[in-house]
């Protein structure tokens, strides 16, 4: 039983990881891709799926692969949405590289102020049909102000607030 | 061959782990809010600890919610599996969406664009960022994350060294963002 499921989470999972890693090198972006990598990761699933069937999986084996599944890939999309964007993982990798692991906090200011990080944002919203971005202005669409109300509600409701 | 019965039975489970999220989900933000304005409890200290106490609470739920189900031994085993695995999926979704909501770069320009009557000038939206606190806030924000997590420690205004957790999250980020030659990062 467990072997079944385990076995059929593995293959559909192992699949989708290396399918990820081999176009990721392949064909490398500078956009995150979250769209394509939560199709590669639906195929994933469906592999996992038949896998289950193949071995006569019964119907709490099914359940119990597609849950752990879905478990892993919003595990693995949060992972790779840190990966590709998280500002906390960019400073300690900075740190890294430099002798002793250590760094002036102006340093880092002036690396980020001068960077094109806040552009490249702007960049992606636009792309994403939220922000209307010209050379030196930038304004919400209708999308985009949707969305920021979305966002100031689910703060007030859910978190503390939006930060940023 | 598929019972109708089980298959019911199997429909219906997805709603009692959806049922028992929103309903754990409900708990803990009050909790929390009981916790902010009467004791003057909040900060992510105690929230991540709420988080982790009604997360577990879920599970227990789940847990006695299925032995009444009626499945047999083995089979058991494998929906409390799967109902586990679903949970926790929801749960994590719950945990991230707080974080994005909490931290997010994006989001927050969305708003400070909203609040400035749906658009700005780039340099005043730049210098603007995060209701006035700007690329600095941002930093010392992250920077005091880092700290509190224990993966780096800081002396006025020296930034690092990083902790031995810190160089191994460093090195593992560092080498997915090379793996998948991610150029373009936050």
């Amino acid at each position: 039983m467990s072997v079944d499921i385990a076995l059929s989470v593995t293959t559909g999972m192992g699949i989708f990881f290396i399918t990820h890693v081999a176009v990721w090198r392949i064909l490398p972006s500078g956009s995150p891709r979250i769209g394509l990598l939560s199709g590669m990761a639906a195929m994933g699933v469906v592999i996992s799926l038949f896998t289950v069937l193949l071995v006569g999986g019964l119907l709490p084996e099914i359940f119990a692969v597609v849950s752990i599944d879905f478990l892993l890939v919003v595990l693995y999309l949060f992972v790779y949405a840190g990966v590709a964007r998280s500002v906390s993982l960019t400073l300690v990798a900075r740190l890294l590289v430099e002798p002793g692991h250590t760094v002036v906090f102006g340093t880092l200011l002036d690396e980020y102020t001068s960077s094109s990080r806040f552009e490249d944002r702007l960049r992606l919203m636009g792309e994403s049909g939220l922000l209307l971005v010209s050379k030196d202005r930038v304004d919400l669409t209708v999308k985009g102000v949707r969305m920021a109300r979305w966002a100031r509600f689910l703060g007030r409701t859910m978190g503390d607030g939006l930060a940023g | 061959m598929i019972q109708l019965t089980e298959l019911a039975r199997m429909v219906v489970t997805p709603f009692v782990v959806l049922a028992t999220l929103i309903g754990v989900i409900a708990l803990q933000r009050g909790w929390q809010v009981l916790m902010n304005r009467t004791l003057r409890v909040n900060g992510p200290g105690p929230a991540a600890a709420s988080l982790l106490v009604f997360g577990v609470i879920g599970v227990g739920v789940l847990w006695e919610a299925t032995a009444q189900m009626g499945w047999p031994g083995d089979e058991l085993v494998s929906l409390r599996t799967g109902v586990v695995a679903l949970y926790a999926a929801g749960w994590l979704v719950y945990v991230e969406v707080r974080s994005l909501l909490s931290r997010g770069y994006s989001l927050r320009i969305l708003v400070d664009l909203l609040e400035l009557d749906g658009g700005a000038g780039f340099e005043d939206l730049k210098s603007g960022y995060g209701e006035g606190m700007g690329v600095r806030g941002l930093l010392s924000k992250r920077i005091e994350g880092l700290e509190r997590i224990g993966l780096i420690r800081c002396t006025a205004d020296q930034i690092g060294p990083l902790t031995s957790v810190g160089r191994l999250v460093a090195h593992v980020g560092y080498g997915m963002r090379r793996l998948l030659r991610l150029e373009v990062v936050g």
